[in-house]
């Protein structure tokens, strides 16, 4: 606050006292919910202490992120308070409570969860099938799940094809399995962002086919993957980056792509293994392609 | 010159009135950015002048002008950067007093900008002065405060900013 403003406080006329009042307390639930989502979750649990109005304040926010950020500030927290050194364990423990808790005690409707399970966990945290679960019965519609660590793929439970309202989707290090027979499809997923994921039984096929409004797809070191037939009638965008252990990619059935990267191991020149060319004609509607950063069409 | 008449579209104005009782005309394809304004401007309400009950002049000028700028026909992408950067940098007060002028038009663009300016207020501070800045008043005892802390000590650790800026 600048110093003039400080000293229109000091004068207490009517008209001006109003400098003294508090005035973002009384702001509707919604403001508030608004104001809290642009911070960082510490932070917003902070305005806890604040008064009795605040108390309970950061427990509605419909975005619930335990970022990268979050994970550094809670290792720090945890290297402080445990010195000389602290177990994975512990760690583990703290973060599967802390975000069991903001799940379990939320009140309303949670719109985004984001959560990054940090490198220090050598193992799956079973925590998080409990949290899907939750989320299933809460029609959330953006999910971020990053496991830091290659050596877990946390195996998504059955009920993770009950976010039925889940318009956007990145997952890192996770295992999909087939969605269960009586599963309809994600009817409103429009972005799909999948690093390192393994498809049980070959189903990225199955997968694609269940979500109709896909305009945006990115799967970089997957596997599991055969065949990447790709497939969506609303598909615009395509990015991928594989290891040459798959036989063939397919595109043919997204015919409205306009914008497709695909990004190889090795160089693709001459490898028998995959008929990367072949596709370039089969698109009417595309205007780039690449492949290892080299254009091979442009339409104008 | 013949320069109104030629234009295609009719422009049609509308008349706003603060709960100071100041009356302000505007254009009404900018008004509509508000979606409350919108939804009278449909209902039939536009012919007469539109009371805003909840929003003071002094406020109804900043939103008018966030409007003028945002508006589709004029100013790019650039100016418009500048535009917002210059806007939240008013007092904090006039920032709460347009945010809830944004929520109460329904202007979500404005809103998020608002909203966005006070969050950067609150993050990285102490307890004490968020509690400044906003001039909360803290009705807790101590023991209270303290057990309110001991629910999530990690979100009170690290280094905290005093500062009121």
């Amino acid at each position: 606050m600048s110093p003039h403003r400080s000293k229109i406080k000091q004068s207490d006329t009517s008209q001006e006292s109003i400098d003294d009042d508090d005035i973002i307390s009384d702001l509707p639930g919604n403001v508030i919910d608004c104001i809290l989502g642009k911070m960082p979750i510490r932070d917003a649990i902070r305005t806890s202490i604040l008064s009795k109005k605040w108390r309970l304040n950061y427990s509605t926010i419909p975005q619930l992120v335990f970022d990268d950020q979050f994970c550094k500030e809670l290792v720090d927290f945890a290297n402080k308070k445990c010195a000389p050194e602290f177990s994975e364990y512990e760690l583990k423990y703290h973060l599967e409570e802390i975000i069991s808790k903001s799940l379990m005690l939320h009140p309303g409707r949670i719109e985004k969860f984001k959560v990054c399970i940090p490198n220090f966990t050598t193992t799956s945290v079973p925590d998080v099938n409990k949290w899907i679960l939750y989320l299933s019965r809460k029609n959330i519609k953006t999910i971020s799940l990053k496991y830091m660590t290659s050596i877990v793929h946390h195996k998504l439970p059955p009920y993770f094809f009950s976010c039925l309202h889940l318009t956007y989707l990145k997952l890192l290090n996770i295992h999909i399995s087939p969605p269960p027979p009586e599963f309809k499809g994600f009817l409103n997923l429009y972005k799909v962002l999948l690093s390192r994921v393994h498809f049980g039984s070959n189903c990225l096929e199955s997968f694609l086919c269940s979500c109709p409004v896909l305009r945006a797809l990115e799967l970089y070191w997957c596997s599991g993957i055969r065949h990447f037939n790709i497939s969506g009638s609303k598909l615009k965008k395509l990015r991928i980056k594989a290891y040459d252990k798959f036989k063939s990619i397919s595109l043919e059935n997204a015919p409205n792509l306009n914008e497709v990267s695909v990004m190889l191991e090795r160089v693709v020149i001459g490898n028998p293994n995959s008929d990367l060319v072949k596709f370039v004609g089969s698109l009417p509607k595309v205007k780039t392609i690449r492949v290892n950063g080299m254009c091979l069409k442009v339409s104008t | 010159m013949a320069e109104a008449s030629s234009s295609i579209t009719e422009k049609f104005f509308l008349t706003l009135k603060s709960s100071d009782g100041d009356e302000f005309v505007l254009e009404e394809s900018i008004a509509i950015q508000s979606i409350t304004i919108k939804n009278m401007v449909e209902d039939g309400c536009s012919s007469s002048v539109i009371p805003l009950s909840k929003v003071d002049t002094e406020t109804l000028i900043k939103v008018i002008e966030y409007m003028k700028m945002h508006s589709s026909t004029s100013s790019n992408e650039e100016e418009i950067e500048n535009f917002d950067k210059k806007f939240v940098s008013n007092s904090i007060n006039t920032i709460l007093n347009i945010l809830e002028a944004a929520n109460f038009l329904d202007i979500n663009n404005l809103l998020e900008l608002c909203a966005e300016a006070v969050a950067n207020r609150i993050k990285n501070k102490t307890p004490e002065a968020v509690r400044k800045i906003f001039n909360i008043t803290s009705d807790f005892t101590p023991e209270e405060e303290a057990e309110i802390r001991n629910e999530t000590p990690w979100a009170f650790e690290g280094n905290l900013d005093h500062s009121l800026d």
